[in-house]
Formats: C-alpha cells, structure tokens, sequence
C-alpha cells in the first residue's frame, strides 16, 4: 500500500531542568503507515509517545531527521505554512477535550473554520458541523456549553471539531485517558468506524492493550526506539 | 461562527475578569483626561480673564515716550468704518492716599478716559455710564468723580463714596535726565475727588495691557479732568491740554476691527504735532527751523528733515554757566554767569569766516564789551554735563576769539531767540530769578544780565563750530536743537508735508500694538497645565496601566489552554493574538467610557485643589472648570492605545509558547521561570554591591549643607535603591530559588514560595520601592528660604529689599546730594545702599504670571553694582559689557525665566521695539540661578538709555541693608518716597513666593504620586490572589496532608506581606537617605507628617489588600482540585 506517513530517523531531546545538559527522548525513530491505517502507539509514560505524535503534528520539531506526512516533507514548514498544514491535514484529539467553555458544541466543532483556510461558506460549514454531530451522536447537544455535557460527549465533541475540515490524518493522544470505561470503547468505536468510513488514517497514543489491539498496527515506544509489536 | 462572534462570546463569558481590566483601563482614562481637562480649565480661564481684560478693544496706539493731540482719535475714527470705536486715554501711574491719613496705595494704574473708553467695556452695563451705575447709585461719570476698580477698591476700603487723593507726576516735555529738563525735582499734580465703583471685571475693571492673570490697581478718572491739571505747563505757547499717549480702538458691536485699515488711517491722519515736531518761522533772516517739544531733534527726526534737503543748518544751543576770560576773579568780574551759546557750522553763516578754526570762538557786541575783551584772547566755556544718576558735572573747554558779531535783535515777550529752542523752566521765565532749568545757579545775576534777558531772552552771545558744540553737548536725545531751511528754496508748508510724509507713524513714536492678538497669544501659557499634571500623574498612570496589564495578563493565562489548542488547529499565532487583543481593545473601549465620566469628576477635583491647597502654583488663580471636546477624544484614544499595548507588553510572552506547552501546562505555564545559574544570582549581588560602594561614595563627598547636597544625596538614594532592589534578587534567587537549605519549619516554605516567580515578586517589590522613594524624596527638592539671605551668592543676591516705585526717581540716593534732595536721614542710611535699576513695562515672565510674556520686562543695570551677586549657572554680569555683533544687546536672565517662561537658551535673541518703534535684538548670554531676577531680561544700562532715551530715572531699587534693619528701612524710605508710590517687598519673600510656585509643584508630583502608589496597592491584591489560585491543587494536597486552612492563610499572608514590606522597607530606607541634607543638614525643607500618614495608609493598604486576596481565594477548602487531578 500507499506509504502515507513517513519517519526517517527522527530524534528528539529536552533541556534538563538546571538548563544545562539535555535529555534525549528518543533517537533515530523511522516508521512507515500506510494511508488509511489505524496505527497504535503504546509504551510506559515519558517513554516520548506524545513527543512522537506532537512531532508528527507539527507541534513541536525533530531534532533530526525527517517527517513526511502524505510525500511533504513537515521539517521545513514556516510558522504559516504549519498552521495551515495542521488546519487543513490534520484532525487531533487531547486526552482532555480542551473545549471553549464560553462557545457552544456546535461553536466549538468550527472553531478550526476560524483559521480561514478552507473555502467553505458559513452555511455549508454549518451543515458539515452538523453531520459530524450527528455521526458522533450529538445532535441534540448542538447548542449546549460544554459545561451542561458529559465528559464522553465532550470528547465527541472534540473528535467531531477533529474532523470539521476534513483532514487525511487524525492523531489522538490518550484519546480515553480522562473517560470512563463505558465512555472509553463507544468513543474507540467512533474513531474506528470513522476510519473505515472516511478512510482516515488513525495514529493513536494509548496506554491501554485493549483499545490498542482495536488498531490494525501497533507499536511499543520504549528505551527511546519504535518497534512493532 | 466569526472572528468577532468568539470575541463577544469570550467578552460575556470571562466579564468579571473582563470587568476588571475595564476599570483599570477607565482609571488611566481617567487621569489621561482628566489631566488633559485641567490643562482646558486654565486656558479657558486665561483666555476669559484676557476677554475681560481687553474688552471690545482689538488695538492700541501707544505713545511710547510722549503724547499726542486726542483728537487724533476723532481723526482716526473718521477714516474706519462705522462702528468703529477710538477711545483716547491717558495712561499714568500714580499713589492714592486717603485724607485723614489711614491708607496709602502707591503705583497704581491712573487711567484717564472718557465715555468712548467704557463703550469698549466687555458689558457696558457694568461701566460706569451703564445701567448698572443707575442702580448702584454711582455718581453721574465725567463730574469729576473716580471709579476704582475691585481690587484698587478693596484696598483702599473706602466707605461710601468717601475722598481720595490722587498725586501723580506732570509729564516733563522730555526726559528729566536730560541736561536743562527744567527743574530737578518732580512736579506733582494732585487731585482731590470722590471714590466710586467699584468697577467689575464685566465694566472694563480689569483692563490693562500686560498680559497677566492678576487684576491691576487701577483708578479711572474722567479725561479731561486729568488732562486739564496733568498738562497744564506742557503747551505754554497755546495752553492746550487735550493730550494722550494711548488710544483704545475697537467695535461696540461683535466685529473685529481690521488692522491694515487701522495702520493706514494712523498713517494717514497723524501730524507731526502729534509727535511733537513745528516748524517754526524765524523772524530775523529768510529760513525756517524744525524743532521738537523734546528740544534735541532724535536721529530719525534729523535723518528725515535731512532726506529732504541736506543743506540744512544745524544749530546746537546750550546752556553755558560762565564764559570766562583768563583774568576773572573771585569777585565776579571777567565773566559772564549763565547765557547760551550756538553751535552752527561757520559756513552756513555769514558772521563766522569760512576759515574757521574748531577752537575758535565768536561773541557778540554786548558780551565783548561785558568782558573787555580782544581778538586772539582766550576765552572758556563752563557748562554742565549731566553724568550718571543726574549727577551734574561741571566741565570747560577753551576757545580762542576769532571775531565780534552785532547784538541780537530785541526779543519780545512770550516770544523766543530765533537760535534758541523752548526750554523748560527758562523759557517761559520772567526774569532770570525765574529760571528753573535744573542745574544749581551758584553765580550771581547781574543786572545787566537781567536787563540782556528783558530785552533779548535767550539770543546766544557766544557762536562756536557745530563740530566743536557736538562733541561738548551732544546726548543720547540728540545732537541738534533746530534744523534750518531756507524759505527761498521751501515753503514752510510744502516742507512742513514733505516732512510728515518721510516719516512713518512709528518713527514719531507712535507704535500700534495688537491687543487681541497679544492677548490670544499671552493665553497659551508659558506652563502646560495639561501636560504639566499629565507628568505629575505618572504614577497614577503607570499603576493603572500595570494593572490593567496584569488583569489582562491573568485573564489570558487562564485561557492558555484555549490559545494553545487555537494554535494546534491551525489558527496562525498573528491570528490568535489579534483575537486576543481584538477582545483587549473591546474591554478597553468600554473601559474609557467609564473613565470619561470618572474623568470629568478627577478634572474638577484636580481644578478645585488648584484653586485651593495647590493654589500656590498658580498665584492665586482661582480657575473654572472647562472641557475641550479635544482632550476627551485625544485622552480617551491615548487611554485606548496605552491600554493596548499594556495588554501586548503584559501578554506577549504567553502568546509566544508552543502549542504543546500551552496545552500541557495550561495556566501554570510560567512557573518556575527562575533560572538558578549561579552567575545571574552572583551578578545581581556584585551589583547590589557596586550601587551600595557608589551611595557610600556619593554621600562621602557631598556637604550636607552645601547648595548641591540635594542633587548629591538624592543620587545616592537613588543609588541605595537600586542596590537594595538588585539585593533583593539575589535574595529571591539565592535563598529561595536555590534547594540548599532544609525545610524546617512551615514559614520556611512560604518563603521558598516567593522565589517560585521571581519576576512577579521582583516587579511587586521593585515597583513599592521606586514608587515610595520617588515620591518621598522628590520632597528633597523643595525649596526653603536661602540660609544666609545677606549672602550676595544667594537667591536674593544679598539684598534685603527690593521694590518699584510708580513714579521715576532720577538722583542717587547713595550720594550726600541725592539724600539731601529727599531729606534722606544720612546716619541711619549709613549701611544702606541702593541700587537702582532702569525699568520698561512689560509683561511679567515670572512664574506668578500665567500668561505667556509676549513682551517681557526689561531693566537696565549697571554691571559694576551688580558683580559679585547671585549666583549664575551660566557666565556672569561682566557679560553684560560685551560688545555683541550687528548692534545685538547683551542680556542676563533668570535661568527659570529663560527655561519656562521665554523657552530660550543661552545664545538666543529676542526682539523688542525702542523707544522710538524701531526693532533691536537682546543676545541672552548670562543666566542667574533661582533668584529674585524671576521676570524680566537685565540689560547693561548704558543700553538701556541708547534705546529708551526718552525714559528718565530709576523705577526699581534693589537695597542692600543688614536683616536686623531691613522692616525699619522698608518703613522709612515708603514712608519718604510715598508721593513716589515706592513700595518695597523683603527680597526673601519675593523669593519664597518664587519658590511657593516650584514647591507647591513637587506637591502636586508627591500628591498625585502618592495617590498613584496607594492605587499600586490593589495590583498586589491582584497579584497575590493571582498566585494563590494558580497553587490551588498545592493548598489542597497540603490540607489532605493535614494543615489547617487557617494555617494556610496565615503562610499565604506571610509570604507576600513579606513581598511589600521588602518594597516599603528598600523604598523608605532610600527615601531617607535622599532628605538627609534637610533631617541632618539646612538645605532643603523636611517632608511633613502628611508624608507619615502616607506610610501609614501604604503599609495598612498593603496589609488589607494581602488579607483580603489571601481570604477571598483561600476561603474555602481547597481539596476539591485534587478531585479535579
């Protein structure tokens, strides 16, 4: 199949607290998914898994080596040309929901629209917010805050905002970490069902085996090396 | 969903943090336009009181140095339009004295006018020909009565319509500096008159030409009541009075008069009797002489006759006290006592031989025999100069005698020597017994002298060269008395209009001046009130501007979250700080709105303190509050950009981290910022202890009670704080930032907290430090009185008192003559001594005067009585002797004078008008510091009279007597000078009143700075409550783990009272050192206990605000963010 992301020696390191020496998250990582794949990515905690997806999502940078996200390489984007990338490739999801407590769910599904990428009209951005909440199941919340929902329909909510333009890569990062068990596989069943339905390709952080296993591909992250499990 | 939907949405969704900043951005607004309004309010008031103090009047005509006819204010009216209104005045000064003895008020404002005059009043109603005067019962105007006006008639508390005397000078027909200006002492007219009024401001009370904010004393008498005593000698020949030397032209109705018209009618109607210039027809040979009232012909006058012919003959005649041949003897005998002598060029006539030698001389018949005398013998001439101070000096010059000449024809009665001009006091005499021209007769007159002056008055009897008589007599008036013109060549007519149109209006020394242009122009006030409380109000400013920064700051931090996963979605940062600040800019525009109205109420608080406590700084203005629509837009958008770029400053470090950052540390973001390295923290110490070694230095070298002690130990104050502020860092950092120490008792870790944000807890202590130093020790700048008042360095330049007189006195009154002339008691005067000093009215530019001094003061000094007094910041007097290029005129000036009130440097010029309208250059290039000199430009006197020669005698006196004997002086020489109107001030409390003006300045800075740090407090309520919320998870482990919430607050409590005290403590610590000079040394004044009490309110602000944070956020348990975990 299709390579669709691509990782070619990729390190990455943070200063020490004293700001002196620096400590190396990981060196020399390379993975290849194909487009449309679900991808898992599990490992014991600071092992550098969401410093992977952040990397990948053009939140921070490599130290070296390559990312290639659909044959483009993410290592020389300016600020502009990231936040497009981002805006319009690009779906995440937060183990928290991160929603705007002062918009509505139906508000917080287009804030991305607010970057002004896309070329869609008010109206038909609406209606597109409005089929994703009704594909995540939220219909009859649009116009509550999110302090009047649970916080398995906020995180819907926050996959619906994911996938408001429509973008080839969703990356979530413990996507159930702040979910209940319940909340937890109806949300994994969404984000499977939207990968085979839209044909999205899924990279997802997890600590669990069992929503890991849901993926078609996993990868263990330990000891600063990639490997696939 | 819009860009601007979010930000209303943000806008309602976060109101009461929103509310917050608001008002922060309302209380710059506030001061912003208040301040601005404060600055409206003065204008306006000025701009009334010049209104009030011109009237109708747009123009006026001045007679600098003499007077002209009034009708030529008829004249000129009938070449303006209709409507339009030319008052002749007569503009004097004089002293008014109750009968019974009670009251006395010198120099005052005589004006004389007639109803013209009040028709130019700003309500005629309120003149004394107005309606008004019908229902105050004032006595009919013009039947001799007086109207005072306020302020005159306050003093003088006149009850009813109770007497008064009025004593002015008779105008001399020139300068009684002058040689023969008649006699030596002045002539007085007094006048004995009801008092009415008083006329207000409205009625034309308030009228005068200098631009000040104070009301003159002035006395309006009915004009032809005044001329008819003022002028009675002044035309002998046709005992005319109607004269003036001002004209007061304007429009009854709204109009404004035009003002090239104005010039061209003054041009066009003008005589040359107006400038007191005939051509008088001589009886004895075929010609015709220009003369003028004021005897010697000025150099424009000679200049101009002169373009019309210049074979014109010069004569020069003077008064000689003896021609004397070698033999005379103490019995009279071979000379001749007290005769004139022409000066003319000996070809210009047919009794001297063209060959004529300078040193020869010719008599006539009657003095040839009287001497018995020969041709070749020699002859002298004793005359008197007049040296300075009207000092008469006697001086000779010998001639040989070249020739005789017959007898001049009999001279009749009333009638004059063709030779001989209109002398004062000679002339007009009887018989040589009558003579009164000034100079002491110490000959004796002999009966054929008198017989000579029956039948021939004033005829020369001796004839020298003009060349020798010019260099003999020649003055700074002029060096001819008559200019001849043939009458073959001119008719006396067509000369005498030839003549009037070679000269212009200003050459005759008449000089427009415009009055509503001054005035407009004398409205914008040397000091910017506006600008002025905008700087004092910088604390109150900054403390606004900083809270709104952080409340803004704090708003935004606790919305990192939200701005990192904008970020994360694709919004580019640019975006997102423009939705940011566009929500910033909302809050602010809604924030100067409430300020607006709070603005109004902060401008009429800040207007009624400077008419109240702060009055001092404006004189005794009393001013009304206005607001210029200007400053409320202007002030508002200053507030609104100000505010702005507060919240950029303050937030842009939050919108500069990477989304991931935001979204992982949300509002904590910024903790921990400290950066341990041990060479920052070692840095701050090394330069803790530089500033401190520099304080120490500082104050090792500075006298306490030396006059830089207040310069020297406010910098090293400055100094300590810096040192204390850097030490403070090191503090936070070494001692807390660093984990050496072990934690042993609670308290401990409250203190370890305040290094947890260094910045933050380095800004709140920083900002209580500089802000309580700066408005403490500002104090140290105050002025007292100087401590050795006598000292001639000082402020007062070692004179006692000092004062001006209404009318001039010409004599030294140091010399035995002068104090015998005034009955000047000799023994108690012995350590005094007077100094007098030429002065021009002009307008005041000192700091008492709140009007711009469109054309300032002028006095002449003499350099040599002046050297060694005051001290000068740049030069000193022996510059007043410079010979300056292109005939500029050097000047020395109070450096205050020059800084604030002319805007000027040293090296720069002003332009004024001589006596004679002609334009001349002032090169300032000395300046005095802080002195009694406040006001005027000091020019060297010998200038001074070049310029202004037509202005005799000294108007101000500067007197050096010992502090014990000064009130005494004051007393006696008032008391001996009252017909002169002299009044004398002690020259320390003219300087105190100087100083009033400064230090009622700093009051205002230290006011409204303290206000401002006090307003500072509430930024540490917010900080406090700031860190307290974001440690709300760290309160609930430590309750988990078993504190009390009590105990909580009280380490809370602790640890940022600490922060304030550490502010107070450097601050005040620094502050001390500052005042030093006036706690331990006499330089300067101590602050008050109003100082004490700002303490006070400081530390119990800081206490409340750190209590009530610490309550307010710490109130209930904080274990529920644990749940939230």
């Amino acid at each position: 199949m299709e390579t669709f992301l691509q990782l070619t020696n990729i390190s990455k390191s943070y200063p020490s607290p004293e700001g002196e020496e620096r400590v190396d998250v990981f060196g020399e990582v390379n993975l290849e998914i194909p487009k449309g794949s679900s991808v898992a990515i599990v490992g014991p905690s600071g092992s550098g898994k969401s410093t992977l997806l952040n990397l990948i999502g053009t939140l921070d940078k490599p130290d070296g080596g390559e990312v290639y996200v659909d044959g483009r390489s993410t290592g020389k984007f300016t600020v502009a040309e990231a936040s497009e990338f981002r805006n319009q490739s690009i779906g995440f999801i937060f183990q928290s929901h991160h929603l705007l407590p002062q918009c509505t769910v139906m508000e917080n599904v287009m804030v991305p629209a607010l970057a002004g990428f896309g070329n869609l009209t008010g109206k038909e951005l609406q209606k597109r917010a409005m089929e994703l909440l009704d594909k995540v199941g939220l219909s009859h919340r649009v116009n509550h805050r999110p302090a009047e929902i649970s916080g398995g329909e906020k995180q819907r909510v926050a996959v619906a905002r994911a996938l408001i333009n429509q973008p080839d890569l969703l990356l979530a990062d413990e996507p159930t970490g702040a979910l209940d068990k319940m909340n937890s596989e109806r949300l994994i069943e969404l984000l499977v069902e939207l990968n085979q339905a839209l044909a999205l390709t899924l990279l997802m952080v997890t600590h669990s085996p069992e929503i890991a296993r849901q993926m078609k591909t996993t990868y263990l992250m330990d000891e600063g090396k990639l490997t696939e499990f | 969903m819009s860009f601007w939907k979010i930000i209303a949405k943000n806008l309602l969704y976060f109101r009461r943090q929103n509310l917050g900043v608001a008002l922060g951005v309302a209380l710059c607004a506030m001061v912003l336009i208040g301040a601005l309004t404060v600055g409206d309010s003065v204008r306006s008031t000025l701009s009334k009181i010049a209104e009030a103090r011109i009237g109708k009047a747009d123009m006026a005509l001045l007679a600098t140095d003499g007077f002209f006819r009034d009708e030529l204010a008829n004249e000129i009216s009938t070449e303006l339009e209709g409507g339009t209104v030319v008052a002749p005045v007569v503009v004097s000064r004089g002293t008014i004295s109750l009968p019974d003895g009670s009251g006395r008020v010198g120099n005052v404002q005589v004006l004389g006018v007639e109803e013209s005059f009040w028709q130019l009043a700003p309500d005629i109603a309120h003149s004394p020909i107005g309606s008004w005067a019908d229902q105050k019962n004032w006595p009919e105007w013009g039947a001799g009565n007086f109207f005072a006006n306020e302020r005159l008639h306050k003093l003088l508390k006149v009850a009813g319509q109770g007497r008064i005397i009025l004593r002015i000078e008779e105008p001399s027909l020139f300068s009684r500096d002058a040689p023969l200006s008649g006699e030596r002492d002045n002539k007085f007219v007094s006048f004995n008159g009801k008092l009415s009024g008083p006329v207000s401001s409205d009625g034309f009370g308030h009228f005068g030409i200098q631009g000040n904010q104070r009301e003159p004393l002035t006395l309006f008498v009915p004009l032809q009541t005044l001329q008819k005593r003022m002028f009675r000698s002044f035309d002998e020949e046709n005992g005319k009075t109607d004269f003036a030397n001002f004209l007061l032209l304007g429009r009854s109705d709204k109009g404004v008069i035009d003002e090239n018209s104005t010039r061209f009618a003054l041009e066009k109607s003008w005589t040359l009797a107006d400038a007191g210039i005939s051509v008088k027809l001589l009886r004895d040979t075929s010609a015709f002489s220009v003369r003028t009232r004021q005897v010697f012909l000025n150099p424009s006058l000679e200049k101009a006759a002169l373009s019309i012919d210049s074979d014109a003959t010069g004569v020069l005649t003077y008064l000689v006290n003896t021609i004397e041949t070698e033999n005379v003897d103490g019995n009279g005998s071979g000379l001749i006592p007290y005769s004139m002598v022409s000066a003319v060029d000996p070809k210009k006539v047919l009794f001297m031989p063209d060959d004529w030698s300078e040193d020869e001389i010719i008599l006539n018949q009657w003095a040839i025999d009287d001497l018995g005398v020969k041709i070749g013998d020699s002859i002298t001439l004793r005359y008197f100069s007049v040296g300075k101070r009207r000092k008469l000096v006697e001086e000779s010059k010998k001639f040989i005698l070249r020739g005789v000449c017959p007898n001049p024809p009999n001279v009749v009665e009333g009638e004059e020597s063709d030779w001989t001009p209109q002398f004062p006091g000679l002339s007009d005499a009887e018989s040589c017994g009558e003579w009164d021209t000034g100079i002491p007769i110490t000959h004796k007159i002999r009966p054929k002298d008198e017989e000579y002056w029956n039948q021939h008055r004033g005829s020369p009897k001796a004839y020298i060269s003009l060349k020798a008589g010019q260099e003999l007599w020649t003055n700074r008036w002029g060096s001819l008395t008559g200019l001849r013109f043939s009458r073959e060549i001119h008719s006396p007519i067509k000369f005498e209009n030839k003549l009037r149109n070679v000269m212009t209006a200003n050459q005759a020394g008449l000089i427009f001046q415009s009055l509503r242009a001054d005035a407009k122009a004398g409205t914008e006030s040397p000091v910017d009130f506006g600008q002025l409380f905008l700087s004092f109000s910088f604390f109150v400013i900054i403390a606004a501007l900083a809270l709104t920064g952080m409340l803004f700051a704090f708003s935004i931090e606790q919305r990192n979250r939200q701005v990192g996963l904008l970020l994360a979605v694709g919004l580019s940062p640019q975006k997102v700080r423009l939705l940011v600040l566009g929500e910033g800019l909302c809050v602010s525009i809604i924030g100067v709105l409430i300020g607006v109205g709070l603005a109004v109420l902060y401008g009429q608080s800040m207007v009624s303190l400077l008419s109240g406590d702060w009055n001092g700084a404006v004189s005794g203005t009393i001013f009304e509050y206005s607001v210029d629509p200007k400053s409320i837009l202007g002030g508002g958008i200053s507030a609104l950009i100000m505010s702005i770029i507060a919240m950029a400053w303050s937030t842009r470090r939050q919108l500069k981290f990477e989304p991931r950052e935001l979204l992982s540390a949300g509002e904590n973001l910024n903790q921990n910022n400290l950066n341990h390295k041990k060479r920052k923290w070692s840095r701050s110490l090394c330069l803790s202890m530089i500033f401190f070694i520099g304080a120490i230095g500082l104050v090792a070298i500075t006298d306490f009670s030396a006059p830089g002690a207040s310069e020297g130990y406010f910098g090293a104050g400055a100094m300590l704080l810096l040192s204390g502020i850097l030490y403070f860092r090191y503090y936070l950092v070494k001692k807390f930032g660093q984990q050496i120490t072990v934690l042993k008792v609670a308290k401990d870790l409250s203190n370890r907290n305040m290094g947890r944000r260094t910045g933050r807890s380095l800004v709140t202590m920083a900002s209580m430090a500089a802000g309580t130093f700066l408005v403490v020790s500002t104090g140290a700048f105050r002025k007292g009185p100087p401590v050795s008042p006598e000292d001639p360095l000082s402020g007062t330049g070692g004179f006692s008192l000092l004062g001006e007189s209404a009318l001039p006195i010409y004599d030294d009154l140091n010399g035995v003559e002068g104090r015998e002339l005034y009955d000047l008691n000799t023994t108690l005067l012995q350590n005094t001594q007077v100094v007098p000093i030429r002065f021009r009215e002009g307008d005041d530019a000192s700091c008492l005067n709140l009007n711009k001094a469109v054309r300032p003061r002028i006095y002449g000094v003499n350099p040599s009585e002046m050297a060694g007094r005051f001290s000068f910041a740049i030069g000193d007097w022996s510059q007043l002797n410079k010979i300056l290029p292109d005939g500029k005129i050097p000047a020395v000036v109070d450096q205050n004078t020059m800084m604030w009130a002319l805007k000027k440097g040293i090296g720069d010029e002003i332009e004024f008008l001589d006596g004679e309208g002609r334009s001349f250059s002032v090169q300032l290039v000395a300046a005095v510091k802080g002195s009694i000199l406040q006001g005027a430009i000091y020019l060297p006197e010998e200038q001074f009279v070049k310029k202004f020669p037509q202005q005799g005698g000294y108007r101000s006196f500067m007197i050096s007597v010992p502090p014990s004997e000064s009130q005494m002086m004051q007393s006696y020489l008032e008391e001996k000078f009252s017909n002169y109107g002299l009044e004398l001030t002690e020259s320390i409390d003219r300087l105190s009143e100087f100083q009033k003006v400064e230090n009622t300045y700093l009051s205002i800075f230290q006011g409204l700075g303290g206000l401002g740090m006090l307003l500072g407090t509430v930024g540490l309520a917010v900080v406090v409550a700031r860190n307290l919320m974001e440690r709300g998870k760290e309160f609930g482990v430590m309750e988990a783990l078993g504190y009390r919430l009590g105990h909580l607050r009280n380490l809370a409590f602790s640890e940022h009272f600490t922060l304030a005290l550490w502010g107070l403590g450097v601050g005040s610590i620094s502050a001390l050192l500052a005042i030093a000079p006036a706690i331990l040394g006499e330089v300067g004044q101590l602050p008050g206990l109003g100082f004490l009490y700002f303490f006070f309110a400081l530390i119990i602000l800081c206490f409340l605000w750190t209590k009530f944070s610490v309550n307010l956020v710490l109130r209930k348990s904080q274990i529920k963010h644990l749940h939230d975990e």
